[in-house]
């Protein structure tokens, strides 16, 4: 069987005594070598469909054929990797797992754990959606925990039950997350929440950009992304964790008028400090 | 140059013998020494001409199977094949990729078709008998095409009674009969009331009390985009690009069919983005402005009750857009040959103005959140300008402002207000 590039060895082992001069050895391989680069090329051509084997220049056009926005921050793994899931990615689309799923591989090699949350609309129940694991090499996992009474009142408004929040935890790792970590130390140095504007705790604007669109894109039509929360961890006694589960030593947040919390969505200044607002939308 | 593009980009006769000729002197031949016409420049130019012969389909195969941005059918405008658009529209690479990658069909062009009523009752009237495809009717009235379209009757067994296939009409008469447009396309669409019999029957006359109507094939670009979006039929969550995608294929990738029997026109679809109180709003657009009533009607049954895009609990409303006119005028200049004039320059002008606004985003073009945004003056002073060969310089005047606001759910539609031409 020919293999691909094999073509000007083939044509040197055939062929009469006659062809087999200078000249006509010469042109016969220069022939053949063309004929080789051309098989080359088409291998090359159709690995453009293969988005873990393709030149890099050919995965903006894989996404734009597979409805899969990457991004300019996103690494080149993070786009084969969401490319080469597109049905399953697509599958889930507008779920908060398929939103969860899509965003992930953003933060590849690393896979910090991000949750969605919502409430519902009586008010009676708050749903934790997490995705993602607090020890690095070890596989990601999906899960649901449903909180009733409700751990999870933003601004008191039930009737806008379709709102949802992002929260990113960057507290799985001992030198915060690597997407970010070589600005992580300037959280909050100089006592800004926003650290002067530029960049968001070691997250850069544009990080935070593709961040929120990952997660817009991906949303069904009848949701609201209401914010995009960075959870830094805790350490100062006005920091506040955010977790799902009421347990001890967690302090369960936000709830509208809590003693400590306050109303998030129009009280800022009870927000707390290792919490980091990347994005809000909250008509 | 990136490692894409050269992989999709055509192949050249002179870049085939470059590499040839290069890799041979790379042999220490004296390739390029050769007398005119002598046998070992012929044997060279015949090896580039077969190694050229070959090489040249690499792209096309890179192309065809690489993206749908690549892609093509014949008859489509293609940038690495000029020659590709006069083709006979056909099913091609664009076609195949869509169907195997993605799922859908593209539409194909459609033969008009509609029903006139013949009416047998003027002077000198005869019972007539006649059989499918004997008569011919012609689009008369109102505005017709140029040449105006023809049509003839179409076998209908419901109507066609006799045992021989034929019917008879009987003096004092009237009978509707199912019509076909000779010409492929939307250029055989009537309005009603326009068509009239052609076919010399005395005292028969007849005319279409309803409108007429056949497809173009769908456009690429529009065909691409529905590719795009035919993934969102996966979830059952109801993202946007599922609304957008049902609201003109089914399931299975064909086109969803309107009460009249046609494939609906749509080939915009706004969707709103966000909602706290889980609502969706759909609006319908197609090449003319805000779309048919029978197609929203369409429209809103495949998404709600066929394709089941809506989830429960949520509260979906598809409607027409609605028109936003916006009127056109400006001032070319050109340099032309002899003999062109400006009613052919403003035509094409024209002509590539509906041609832009038959496809501009419903909502507009960078649009904030809620879906309003803008039509850019600057881009009709483009479109203006590739309007026709030779214009080198073209000034919109009106709109005036360097932007006309589209707000959500709104289409913008073209109204022709005037060109000034000079030829330089």
């Amino acid at each position: 069987m020919t293999v691909i590039g094999d073509i000007q060895g083939i044509i040197t082992r055939v062929g009469p005594w006659f062809v087999q001069n200078k000249f006509a050895g010469a042109i016969r391989q220069a022939t053949a070598l063309a004929c080789d680069v051309a098989t080359t090329q088409l291998a090359a051509g159709l690995r453009l469909s293969q988005p873990l084997r393709c030149d890099s220049s050919a995965l903006p056009s894989l996404a734009k054929d597979r409805n899969i926005t990457v991004y300019p921050t996103e690494s080149v793994d993070s786009q084969r990797t969401r490319l080469s899931q597109w049905n399953q990615l697509h599958k889930q689309r507008g779920t908060h797992q398929g939103e969860l799923r899509h965003a992930a591989p953003y933060f590849l090699p690393s896979q910090p754990v991000v949750r969605i949350v919502h409430q519902s609309g009586d008010g009676l129940s708050a749903t934790w959606h997490s995705f993602g694991t607090d020890v690095f090499g070890e596989p990601a996992q999906y899960s649901v925990l449903k909180m009733s009474p409700s751990n999870w009142d933003y601004d008191g408004r039930t009737s806008a039950w379709s709102r949802f929040w992002v929260l990113i935890y960057d507290t799985g790792y001992p030198s915060g997350n690597p997407r970010w970590s070589s600005e992580a130390s300037t959280y909050d140095t100089a006592g800004l929440a926003y650290d002067g504007g530029t960049s968001y705790g070691g997250v850069s604007s544009a990080q935070a950009q593709d961040i929120v669109r990952l997660f817009l894109t991906w949303k069904s039509a009848h949701s609201r992304l209401a914010a995009v929360i960075l959870v830094r961890p805790v350490v100062n006694a006005s920091d506040a964790y955010v977790e799902p589960a009421n347990a001890a030593n967690y302090t369960v947040a936000p709830v509208t008028d809590h003693p400590a919390w306050g109303n998030w969505g129009t009280d800022l200044t009870t927000r707390p400090r290792n919490c980091l607002w990347l994005y809000e939308d909250n008509p | 140059m990136t490692i894409f593009d050269s992989l999709t980009a055509p192949t050249t006769d002179s870049s085939i013998r470059a590499t040839v000729i290069g890799y041979a002197q790379a042999a220490k031949l004296r390739v390029t020494n050769f007398r005119v016409g002598s046998a070992a420049q012929q044997i060279l130019e015949t090896i580039v001409t077969s190694v050229y012969s070959f090489v040249q389909i690499v792209p096309v195969l890179v192309r065809g199977f690489g993206s749908l941005d690549t892609a093509t059918d014949p008859g489509d405008v293609d940038v690495y094949d000029p020659n590709n658009a006069g083709l006979p529209p056909s099913s091609g690479y664009l076609s195949n990729y869509g169907r195997n990658h993605h799922g859908v069909a593209r539409n194909p062009a459609t033969f008009a078709t509609g029903y006139v009523t013949l009416s047998n009752t003027g002077a000198g009237a005869l019972v007539r008998t006649f059989f499918p495809e004997s008569l011919v009717f012609t689009w008369t009235g109102g505005s017709p095409p140029n040449p105006a379209p023809t049509y003839t009757n179409t076998a209908d067994p419901s109507v066609y009674t006799n045992s021989d296939g034929s019917v008879t009409l009987a003096v004092g008469a009237t009978l509707t009969l199912p019509v076909s447009c000779q010409t492929l396309g939307s250029v055989g669409s009537a309005p009603s009331g326009t068509l009239s019999l052609t076919t010399t029957l005395t005292g028969a006359t007849a005319t279409n009390a309803l409108a007429i109507s056949g497809n173009d094939r769908e456009d690429a670009e529009v065909y691409r985009g529905r590719c795009r979006q035919a993934a969102a039929r996966l979830s059952f969550a109801g993202p946007s690009d599922a609304f957008a995608y049902f609201a003109a294929k089914k399931q299975d990738g064909s086109s969803v069919i309107n009460g009249a029997g046609n494939a609906v026109t749509i080939n915009r679809v706004q969707v709103s983005q966000s909602s706290s109180t889980g609502n969706v709003a759909g609006y319908y657009a197609s090449p003319s402005g805000p779309a048919l009533a029978a197609d929203v009607t369409a429209a809103n049954l495949n998404i709600e009750q066929s394709a089941y895009v809506v989830p429960d609990a949520i509260t979906f409303s598809g409607v027409a857009a609605t028109a936003t006119p916006i009127s056109v005028a400006g001032t070319v200049r050109l340099k032309a040959r002899a003999g062109v004039t400006s009613g052919a320059v403003i035509a094409g002008i024209l002509a590539a103005l509906d041609s832009y606004f038959a496809t501009l985003p419903i909502g507009g073009l960078d649009q904030d959140s809620g879906g309003n945004g803008s039509v850019f003056t600057s881009d009709i002073e483009g479109v203006a300008r590739s309007g026709f060969p030779g214009i080198y310089d073209a000034r919109v005047t009106t709109p005036s402002a360097s932007t006309s606001a589209l707000s959500v759910g709104h289409v913008a539609t073209h109204v022709p207000a005037g060109w000034a031409v000079t030829f330089t």
